[in-house]
């Protein structure tokens, strides 16, 4: 295969790219709502869900609890080593105590164990468990709140999706001008004329449209973690992003999802005439990407390095039999006698 | 050493269907062969296998020398072979120039000649002056052009055209037509495919009619000195009706008679002429006037295509 052949077909179609306005906005629009709109917008919401820290309680008077508090309305009570049932506790501080179908509000909890209850308003210290109880704006004193946690995972989880939609969506729009384009306007003929192999041509589409697609999800990726890093403040800190599989994922997992989606894409192109129709089926590529998106959300898991590195060979070996099927697909022979 | 374009047995099947069966033909160096037939006669198939763009199901062809079914030539045939396709086929949102640069790239032209090229033939095209112009800005004509440039930015030994007037008005028609009248008085070697007989007879030296298969090829004159069509037609003074029993009876079978007009076929116009003349003035006719004509390239393509199932 000759690179220079290569090199002319993919610049001659960067360059149609360039002079077309949909492909421009189809290539540029993704990058910039997937990596700032997205981060800007979760860390805002995080931000205002967990701020404030334990809550201001006026604690000063409260008195040791005579006999036992259970099935009582009390307030401003002192209430240690014991367990508790079917009461309600306002404005008080309960230590090591068990309480079971217990509502508690404006109330200091240490080392509590929680059951069937109700904590409103409220500051944890110590060890709390909690089993199926609400906590309803509880602020954990001593150390970070457990959301915290989950809003790492899930932030980490949307940056790693975004690199998947967007090396799904931008070939889809990409490949259908450089494929059904050309065939729709005649201009594939001409180019199958010249003396250039039918790999080195494939070879220069798919160049064409991979590179653009690599530099807008890498130039998104990383300003998404930029502002996650400026924005993300105090919780970026306490939960940094793991940006070993940040990276891992930018450089094993996009370029092979990419190149899937292309060659799902120069597929797709050798059975539709028109570029909405390649655009529009093309779109299919992208669905389970979004079902990932959903499961990965609802299960609060991430793909962690190893999970990472195992679906980029994964897709690497898609890969591999997509191309083996496009090279036979992609012949001068199929595609003027063969091709819609 | 000449150039020869050589076909043998040349068959193209797709699936039931023979688009193009046994097509047997040369073409000379220097020569502008026109192939002549109906939408869907297999023309386009015809070039597509010489351009190594589809391969033959039988027969072969080859370049002076070089086979279209040899793998090992295809790509020289493509270095040697300029193609302007039924579909000019331009990159829209390019301009006239990015067009030909981008497939004189293709085929290895050095950057310095890229430039000479181009700039000569939209010169000669009459559209430097619009080269930075995208080519969705262009008229149907101005297009053809640009095609028809790109078709020889890499100086090829053989060009094909495909239906190059087709769609076209006439004064664009006229103007390629004259582009390549000037290519081959350059001496080029050009295979038109057309269905348009005077753009044929008027470009081509030597004009093959296909209808699936090769039913003739020669020149414009040879088909017409085959086609077996050629008549007498006398010119008299009042109807010509009551002079078809004193010709009838000199032995000429199949006259007819059109208002003053009486036509005669005649195989040998040189014996049969006189003695058409001398049966009409015997018969009292007052002859206007006598001549030998030639079938039209239309009555012979007709003749054969009509012919053909």
């Amino acid at each position: 295969m000759r690179r220079a052949q290569v090199w002319s077909i993919a610049l001659k179609d960067l360059a149609d790219f360039r002079t077309s306005k949909y492909a421009m906005y189809s290539i540029v629009l993704p990058p910039i709502l997937l990596g700032t709109v997205l981060p800007i917008f979760y860390v805002a919401q995080f931000q205002g869900a967990l701020a404030g820290g334990p809550h201001e309680l006026d604690l000063s008077g409260v008195q040791p609890v005579a006999g036992d508090p259970s099935g009582q309305v009390l307030a401003g009570v002192l209430i240690v080593d014991r367990a508790v049932s079917d009461a309600k506790l306002n404005g008080s501080i309960v230590e090591n105590v068990t309480l079971t179908r217990v509502f508690v509000e404006g109330s200091l909890l240490r080392n509590a164990t929680l059951i069937d209850s109700t904590v409103v308003r409220s500051n944890l210290e110590g060890e709390t468990q909690v089993t199926n109880s609400l906590l309803l704006d509880a602020a954990y004193v001593d150390r970070a709140n457990p959301d915290e946690a989950i809003f790492a995972l899930v932030l980490f989880n949307i940056l790693l999706l975004m690199l998947m939609i967007i090396p799904a969506m931008v070939p889809t729009v990409l490949a259908s001008y450089s494929l059904v384009g050309e065939k729709a306007t005649g201009s594939l003929e001409p180019l199958l004329a010249t003396p250039s192999t039918d790999r080195e041509i494939l070879a220069g589409k798919v160049a064409a449209i991979l590179l653009p697609t690599l530099a807008v999800c890498w130039a998104a990726g990383l300003v998404a973690v930029a502002i996650v890093g400026v924005t993300g403040g105090e919780l970026v800190r306490r939960h940094p992003l793991p940006l070993d599989q940040f990276a891992a994922a930018l450089v094993f997992f996009v370029p092979s999802f990419a190149l899937l989606s292309i060659l799902a894409n120069v597929i797709v192109s050798s059975r539709v005439t028109d570029v909405r129709a390649a655009q529009q089926i093309g779109g299919i590529v992208v669905l389970p990407v979004v079902l990932l998106f959903i499961l990965s959300l609802s299960g609060l898991q991430t793909l962690g390095f190893a999970g990472i590195m195992v679906t980029s060979a994964l897709v690497a070996a898609a890969d591999a039999a997509l191309a083996v099927a496009c090279v036979r697909m992609f012949r001068r022979e199929e595609i003027l006698v063969r091709w819609k | 050493m000449p150039r020869l374009i050589r076909a043998h047995g040349l068959t193209r099947r797709f699936g039931h269907v023979e688009a193009v069966s046994d097509v047997t033909f040369e073409v000379p160096d220097e020569a502008v062969f026109a192939l002549l037939g109906p939408n869907g006669a297999g023309k386009t198939t015809t070039v597509r296998m010489l351009t190594c763009l589809i391969s033959p199901t039988g027969g072969s062809a080859s370049f002076d020398g070089l086979d279209i079914t040899a793998p090992g030539d295809t790509m020289e045939i493509r270095r040697q072979v300029g193609l302007l396709p039924e579909t000019p086929g331009l990159y829209e949102r390019l301009s006239a120039y990015k067009n030909l640069d981008f497939h004189a790239r293709l085929y290895g032209v050095p950057k310095a000649k890229r430039a000479s090229n181009i700039e000569r033939l939209l010169t000669m095209l009459d559209v430097w002056g619009r080269r930075d112009d995208a080519v969705t800005t262009f008229s149907k004509g101005m297009r053809q052009k640009i095609a028809i440039a790109r078709a020889l930015v890499h100086e090829p030994k053989y060009l094909f055209l495909d239906e190059p007037t087709a769609s076209l008005d006439p004064e664009a028609s006229r103007t390629v037509r004259d582009f390549i009248l000037g290519l081959r008085h350059e001496g080029a070697t050009v295979f038109l495919n057309t269905h348009n007989l005077d753009e044929a007879e008027r470009v081509a030296t030597r004009i093959g009619i296909l209808k699936h298969r090769l039913m003739a090829v020669g020149s414009a004159e040879d088909l017409r000195g085959r086609s077996g069509r050629r008549e007498m037609v006398a010119q008299v003074v009042g109807g010509a009706a009551r002079f078809l029993p004193a010709v009838e009876a000199a032995g000429l079978a199949g006259v007819r008679a059109e208002g003053a007009y009486l036509r005669v076929p005649v195989a040998d116009p040189e014996a049969t002429g006189p003695e058409v003349a001398a049966a009409l003035v015997a018969a009292g006719a007052r002859v206007v006037s006598l001549e030998h004509r030639r079938p039209s390239l239309e009555d012979v393509y007709l003749g054969w295509v009509e012919a053909e199932p």
